[in-house]
């Protein structure tokens, strides 16, 4: 057995000491040049957007990295992984995307985006009772769960779009991805600090309602992120498992009896065991996914030179697709990592966290983005039935970006917090050390 | 030109993507590694305080120091943080949380809790919770904790030494200031030391908040030397022996 080093401050500023990321910085410049002067010359006339895309997207990360870094001691290599994230969806949909504006308004999405993220440090750095502030964010959740049905209208077979018009401009948003970061930190509110009994129902019937709502609007993918990230952190905050497996055992009970009392779950049930049975009307959009990664192969058919329009919702829903085709499979793989590697720190973030509250927060954030990433890329490779939810970060989506990062911001807060606790150790046990003086 | 391109720099993006990850994944790794040290020794490192038993149980007796980390719960249920075996305890009687430059106690259900605060008074929960300083004394039926916080910030406290006895004896000092801890060379160091920082301090927060308040055993005004103690910043911190 190894034996165990004397803590010591200089031990102790040896562990806080985090890697330095600057490698990655520069990696992920050279990539966001190399691929956007790439497809400057995809055309016969040079493409000027794109050669403004290889100049703003190094300084924008740039200046997003050094903007966090001086307002808050943030976990940086955190920040360069979404970054990457980001470039790898403006470079694809600058690629794929039929309109020329598509990137432009990604590009948009994702300032507005890192804007949330800060939103997300600073209210996740609040020092309020956040039992009671819960109650205020659940007030707020539940009519923006409910607004499709005032305001919305019923897009490819589900009610979770809103429609706003404001001066002539129309926006339209998926409130369910706002609601999701609202739900995490009501959850970890009432589920935190060793909860009682009547605290754990009103927080799990919280999310059972919104679960309800959902079911009512059809929106089958958020549903099942909402629910399985209520169990899970149900089980972290109290450790009973037996309670957390009925929850799911309840949850599969009610999918079966929905799968024997709604048809259009039947049919995306048979599309799933079969698409081949019909691949040219139901089948037809996970038969072109498959088609298309498999005609990528190891290192893809070259940057602009894939067919991933032929894929249906090939830059929202099936993104992953048609980044396969184009960039490969050993490239796809390595964004599978990158995604693995956030999951990866939140999960430290959440072990390190001085409080239940934000340790509760931080899982939950992380849960709820890797199970997001595991069910569209199952999805896309026939490994489970299709939902209509995005790939975080990557697909084309306002709303999902900015609740994702909204989300993110609030994971990243609390790696600042547990920053701050840790310099004051530092500080306490180098005081110690010096007598006192 | 742009088809031979696109397919030579497919495989640079295969590498560069390779690299990535393996380069994030050696810090992701290196960082975890890190992170799992600290978490070992968070119960030394991140202490903020600890309750020091004046009344105690069967198990925990008087003197007995308990460490406080940002929050836990106070019962008699194995899965408590401050576990008391006493016929007064509940299976879960309290919670307790940081709040600002205290604890805030949160009694469970109708548990009996009481805080009799350093400066006089007691005080209940209202509102489902009750207030603590450093200082206080929480109070469960007939057991008791004194709350010792490290990182107050605690006002600038004024204290009295006479200056008759000269003599090194710290038995005659401790009669004439009874309540008070003796004061050594290491401490004069330390005031001078922390005035001197003062000095450079440009803040006017600590000029403005120096406790005057003296202490209820009365000394001899006459000769006085009035001392202050650096305890206004949170970066100045004394733990208590």
């Amino acid at each position: 057995m190894a034996r165990r080093r004397g803590l010591d401050s200089k031990t102790l500023k040896r562990a806080l000491t985090r890697a330095n990321p600057h490698f990655l910085m520069v990696a992920l410049t050279v990539f966001q040049v190399t691929a956007m002067l790439l497809l400057a010359f995809k055309s016969e006339t040079v493409d000027w957007q794109a050669i403004g895309y290889a100049v703003f997207m190094p300084l924008a990360s740039y200046m997003i990295l050094k903007t966090f870094i001086r307002l808050w001691p943030v976990d940086r290599t955190l920040v360069i992984l979404i970054l990457f994230l980001c470039s790898v969806s403006l470079v694809t949909l600058k690629d794929i995307a039929k309109s020329p504006t598509t990137s432009n308004t990604q590009a948009l999405y994702m300032m507005i985006g890192f804007v949330a993220m800060g939103f997300g440090i600073a209210f996740s750095r609040m020092r309020i009772d956040w039992r009671k502030a819960s109650y205020v964010l659940m007030a707020l959740a539940i009519p923006m769960a409910f607004s499709p049905f005032i305001l919305g209208d019923w897009q490819y077979g589900a009610l979770n779009w809103i429609e706003l018009s404001l001066g002539g401009f129309t926006i339209t948003a998926q409130p369910s991805e706002f609601v999701k970061p609202v739900l995490v930190i009501c959850l970890a509110a009432q589920l935190s600090n060793h909860p009682g009994i009547k605290r754990a129902i009103f927080g799990v019937s919280f999310a059972a309602a919104l679960c309800g709502v959902l079911l009512l609007q059809r929106d089958l993918g958020a549903l099942l992120l909402y629910f399985l990230t209520t169990v899970a952190m149900f089980y972290a905050a109290t450790s009973r498992l037996g309670l957390s497996l009925t929850g799911i055992g309840a949850g599969a009970a009610c999918a079966v009896a929905a799968y024997n009392f709604l048809p259009y779950i039947q049919k995306r049930m048979a599309v799933f065991m079969n698409p081949w049975s019909d691949p040219m009307d139901s089948g037809y959009q996970i038969v072109q996914a498959l088609i298309a990664i498999g005609s990528g192969g190891l290192f893809g058919m070259g940057l602009g030179m894939g067919l991933p329009r032929n894929i249906p919702l090939y830059h929202s829903d099936l993104i992953f697709a048609a980044l396969c085709e184009e960039f490969g499979l050993v490239f796809a793989v390595c964004l599978l990592a990158v995604y693995a590697l956030i999951f990866m720190r939140a999960v430290s973030i959440a072990m390190n966290a001085r409080t239940s509250f934000h340790s509760l927060v931080a899982f939950g954030i992380a849960f709820m983005f890797a199970l997001q990433t595991l069910v569209i890329v199952g999805g896309s490779i026939h490994l489970l039935p299709l939902t209509g939810i995005t790939l975080p970060l990557v697909s084309a989506g306002g709303s999902s970006i900015v609740g994702t990062m909204a989300g993110l911001g609030l994971l990243i807060g609390v790696s600042t917090l547990n920053a701050e606790a840790e310099a004051n150790d530092l500080r306490r046990m180098e005081w110690r050390e010096g007598g006192g003086i | 030109m742009y088809e031979t391109l696109s397919l030579w720099l497919r495989y640079f993006f295969a590498g560069f993507a390779v690299i990535f990850v393996i380069r994030a994944w050696i810090i992701t790794v290196r960082d975890n590694r890190r992170a799992r040290t600290i978490r070992s020794w968070l119960p030394e490192t991140g202490t903020i305080g600890e309750w020091l038993v004046i009344a105690g149980a069967s198990r925990i007796r008087k003197g007995t120091r308990l460490p406080i980390l940002n929050e836990g719960m106070i019962g008699s249920a194995r899965r408590a943080d401050i576990r008391i075996l006493h016929g007064d305890i509940k299976a879960e009687h309290a919670y307790f949380i940081q709040h600002g430059k205290g604890l805030r106690i949160h009694p469970v259900m109708d548990a009996p809790v009481q805080v009799e605060a350093q400066h006089g008074g007691v005080f209940y929960p209202s509102d489902g919770y009750v207030e603590m300083n450093d200082g206080d004394i929480l109070i469960l039926g007939e057991f008791k904790m004194v709350l010792t916080l490290f990182n107050t910030g605690r006002e600038n406290r004024t204290i009295i030494v006479t200056q008759e006895p000269e003599t090194t004896d710290r038995s005659s000092f401790e009669k004439s200031v009874p309540g008070i801890n003796p004061l050594d060379e290491q401490l004069d160091e330390l005031s001078k030391a922390a005035q001197a920082k003062r000095r450079k301090d440009t803040s006017t927060k600590t000029n403005n908040s120096l406790n005057k308040k003296k202490k209820s055993n009365s000394t001899s005004q006459k000769d006085a030397v009035k001392l202050e103690l650096p305890w206004q910043d949170e970066e100045d911190w004394i733990p208590r022996h």
